[in-house]
């Protein structure tokens, strides 16, 4: 009779642990947390920029979950690269930014992603809303081309509109100081001053090599030294590229996990930029400046890879 | 064991012969609003390798949904196994219409479900209880005037969780649409249930009469599901989300044209009023003073133009740059636009600045309506001295200079330079360029290198064919002087020493006709040649001279001449052949082993 009690009364706790449980599961769903919506608007496409296909990838919007302009781009080449560049610009002049916008992304995908087109493609995001995605390209702009000028001024307009107080990351600025060859050359042209360097270095042990009587012994000292740092700066890059990820929603959720069920420790704004510890298909672990770690679904954010430039 | 194992096998085959056939199609509910959407689910017995085909659904938008879910089970020794298809259906018009019947292939034969009917009611006309999240939009007037201020109001009703939430259309066609502050969050009861709202307004203007439509607005967004799959029984479910389709209905407008516009019309629709003041009533002939004009009300402000102004004869009169400021609040655009002027006086004496009329289409009272300013007199006075005023050259009157400020922040413009349009990786010929100049300057040195290693062989090459032709070479010319006829001996001694002088350089690597014979056997001594074989030399050598300046000719014929040389140059042969061997890395003689004279 006792073993029966103690059974029943252990049934009556799982009974009563499940109700609760289900209580809770219930409640839960039955009451969620309808808190505020961050609701972005994109606003239809005025007119077209390069004709049928493009029409349809406008109409799709630069800020949709698929983006059409990867088939296009298949069709892009030398000899309608200009036209197509000029046609973005044409748009963009007459206020039609997507447009421009997915002018921009083609050229883009289809190998034609100089600093330049991806400056005029912030350029256009940046006026048509898409906040997130225009700190990216200009990102891109400025890692191909590190001394721009206006890369940089249209940059820092476009953080100025983000809502997040969180430092972009950067280097140090002991590092731009020691090292300032590798922070303000890009990766082209470190390489294409590392041949020349080598160029003139080969040259100079070849006039040591004919014992003529001028023996430039300093010169090649000074060529090798400058050759094995920009060496070191191409093998930097090579294995540490740089690797920045963006916010692209207006307001998301960051996990302390790769699951939704996972606790949410704060929120990020689009334009956050974001320093990427490991990235995969669904989800991205970054860094913060002051050390915080998070995740975030990989499709809330527009990842900046230097080694894919 | 062995019996278990047969009993499953004998299970399988039975569960195998009993496979149903068949594809099911169903929604969700039997009746959906224009602004909401159905779930079609295709169910395909019996296969798990078959797709469906559904009918031509012209009154409905299909967006599929997800991949596909396959499902096997054996219940009472029947197996049965299926896949499952999901479809969203958006619906274009109100109405009733059939779906179906969906058909597929199942094992060569083509199955086919039953058709179903659906009724697709007026949006918003679905029951309260029936919708999670909804959209309504309203406009503050259907008839509204040209350059009417229109109120689009814009909500989105919700009682779940959603995410990712964004108007992906929102056309207004002709209409001119400002943005009315952010989108509002707040809480009411819709009939009766309690919903979460998200409100955007704008405000419309309509540009020429007629009918307008305002196409429908689409919002996509993710909605929280409950997952029902619980991994146990502590498992509280998860959540899950599923993309939504939500879709407003569309809004007509019947836009009226303006009744017959009176002259000084200003263009302004709305509520307005206007008022002008002047910074001073008494300046002197040359001081400037600021002549203000405001325009303040509610309705299409951002069109206003400058009031059309009297005639100021009696002044010069200098522009200044109008200000403006709109206030975006959920009422509509309200704001202020100022006009300023700077006044300088050209005579003295009582002037009148007249009213300004403002005229404006009010379409509240639906008439046209003037509102004026009041006049202001002005004194003027003499100026201070009788000053010769040069007007033409104060064109900042009573300024100095001023700190330039930002009115305005902007990005910088595109480029457009065709030279940006060039492939982002390196064509073929770049990278023949860059690997020429990697590869360039090693490969020219070691070219450097070669040829003065091979200079450096031919050098020695040289001197060594040199040495190696000298003995041939000197046995060859005394054969020429063996073999001379009628040649004076003194000739013949001459040639001779030359032959000798000559194989001695060519071997030493000097000047042989230079030499002196004691030159000569120091020469030979210092490379290793014993001395008496030097000395031989040198003694020949001097004879030879001796004969070729006039010493006794008679004695000696060319023949003893040739063989005395001949002999004494086998003997430095012998020696030198033996006892030298050339360095080639540095061209140096090092000393034979020869110690002995044969």
């Amino acid at each position: 009779m006792r073993v029966v009690t103690c059974k029943l009364e252990r049934w009556i706790q799982m009974a009563a642990l499940l109700s609760l449980a289900t209580c809770c599961s219930g409640a839960a769903m039955a009451q969620p947390d309808i808190g505020p919506l961050e609701i972005s608007v994109v606003e239809p496409a005025q007119e077209s920029a390069t004709g049928g296909d493009l029409n349809r990838a406008t109409e799709g919007g630069v800020s949709g979950v698929v983006n059409p302009t990867e088939p296009l781009a298949k069709g892009v080449d030398e000899s309608n690269a200009p036209s197509l560049f000029l046609k973005a610009a044409e748009a963009y002049e007459e206020g039609n930014y997507q447009s421009a916008a997915v002018s921009y992304r083609i050229l883009v995908d289809a190998g034609f992603g100089t600093a330049d087109v991806h400056y005029n493609l912030a350029n256009a995001l940046l006026r048509s809303g898409e906040l997130g995605r225009a700190i990216g390209a200009y990102r891109r702009a400025q890692i191909l081309r590190p001394r721009d000028q206006d890369v940089r001024a249209n940059l820092s307009f476009a953080r100025d509109s983000t809502k997040d107080d969180v430092a972009p990351p950067a280097p140090p600025s002991w590092s731009r100081t020691l090292f300032f060859w590798h922070h303000a050359l890009s990766f082209e042209e470190t390489v294409k001053l590392l041949l020349v360097v080598l160029a003139l270095f080969w040259t100079v042990v070849a006039v040591l090599a004919l014992r003529l009587a001028w023996r430039p012994k300093a010169l090649a000292g000074g060529l090798l030294i400058i050759a094995l740092a920009l060496l070191a700066s191409v093998g930097y890059r090579w294995r540490s590229p740089q690797r920045i990820a963006v916010v692209l929603p207006s307001q998301t959720d960051v996990f302390s996990g790769t699951d939704l069920q996972s606790r949410v420790i704060f929120n990020l704004h689009a334009g956050t930029e974001l320093e990427v510890a490991t990235s995969g298909a669904a989800w991205t672990q970054f860094r913060m400046p002051d050390g915080q770690r998070g995740w975030l679904p990989t499709e809330h954010l527009e990842i900046v890879d230097s080694a894919s430039l | 064991m062995l019996k278990r194992f047969l009993v499953s096998l004998a299970l399988a085959a039975l569960a195998s012969q009993s496979d149903a056939q068949s594809v099911q199609a169903s929604v969700d509910r039997g009746q959906v609003a224009l602004d909401s959407q159905l779930l079609l689910t295709v169910v395909i017995e019996g296969t798990q390798d078959a797709r469906p085909v559904l009918p031509d659904l012209p009154d409905f938008r299909v967006v599929p949904r997800g991949g596909s879910s396959r499902e096997m089970s054996i219940v009472n020794g029947a197996m049965t196994q299926r896949i499952s298809y999901r479809f969203i259906l958006i619906p274009s018009r109100v109405g009733r219409f059939t779906v179906g019947p969906v058909s597929a292939e199942i094992g060569g034969r083509q199955y086919q479900s039953e058709p179903f009917r659906v009724r697709v009611l007026a949006a918003g006309e679905q029951p309260a209880d029936q919708a999670e999240a909804f959209l309504t939009v309203a406009v503050s007037d259907e008839q509204p005037f040209v350059g009417e201020q229109i109120i689009y109001t814009w909500r989105f009703y919700r009682r779940i969780r959603v995410a990712d939430a964004r108007i992906t259309a929102l056309d207004f066609g002709d209409l001119t649409s400002e943005e009315l502050g952010e989108v509002r969050e707040y809480d009411t009861n819709y009939q009766g249930v309690p919903y979460r709202v998200s409100e955007l307004r704008r405000a419309l203007f309509a540009q020429r009469p007629g009918e307008v439509t305002i196409a429908p607005s689409e919002l996509t967004c993710e909605i929280a599901m409950a997952s029902n799959r619980r991994s146990s029984i502590f498992d509280l479910g998860r959540l899950t989300t599923e993309p939504r389709i939500l879709r407003s209905r569309q809004v007509k407008l019947n836009v009226r044209p303006l009744p017959s516009v009176p002259p000084g019309f200003s263009g302004l629709v709305g509520d307005f009023s206007i008022r002008s003041s002047l910074s001073k009533n008494e300046l002197r002939v040359g001081e400037s003073a600021t002549f203000e004009v405001r325009v303040q009300g509610s309705g299409n402000i951002q069109l206003m133009s400058e009031p059309e102004l009297p005639n100021l004869s009696a002044f010069k009169i200098y522009e200044d740059k109008p200000s403006t400021h709109i206030n975006r609040t959920g009422e509509g655009l309200q704001g202020t636009r100022t006009f300023r002027k700077a006044l300088v006086p050209l005579g003295v004496g009582l002037v009148d600045l007249p009213p300004i009329n403002l005229v404006f289409f009010d379409p509240t009272r639906e008439a046209f309506r003037t509102r004026s300013t009041e006049g202001i007199p002005i004194q003027i006075l003499p100026g201070a001295e009788d000053e010769d005023l040069m007007l033409t050259e104060s064109l900042n009157p009573g300024a100095g200079k001023v700190a330039v400020r930002v009115l305005a922040d902007d990005i910088l413009p595109i480029r457009t330079d065709l030279r940006s349009v060039r492939r982002a990786a390196p064509s073929i010929l770049e990278l023949a360029t860059w690997t020429s100049a990697a590869t360039g300057p090693p490969v020219l040195v070691g070219l450097v290198w070669l040829f003065g290693r091979r200079r450096r062989r031919f050098a020695s090459e040289q001197g060594l064919r040199a040495r190696q032709g000298a003995f041939r070479q000197a046995l060859a010319s005394l054969e020429q002087v063996t073999n001379a006829r009628d040649v004076p001996i003194s000739t013949l001694a001459a040639n001779a020493s030359s032959v000798l002088r000559g194989y001695v350089g060519q071997k030493l690597g000097a000047n042989g006709e230079a030499m002196t014979p004691a030159e000569a056997e120091a020469s030979l001594v210092r490379a290793r040649v014993q001395p008496d074989v030097a000395k031989e030399a040198r003694e020949t050598l001097e004879r030879l001279e001796a004969l070729a300046f006039g010493g006794d000719s008679r004695r000696f014929t060319g023949q003893q001449l040739a063989q005395s040389t001949g002999s004494v140059i086998k003997e430095l042969e012998e020696q030198l052949a033996a006892g030298f061997r050339v360095d080639g890395r540095r061209g140096r003689w090092f000393g034979g082993l020869r110690s002995t004279r044969r």
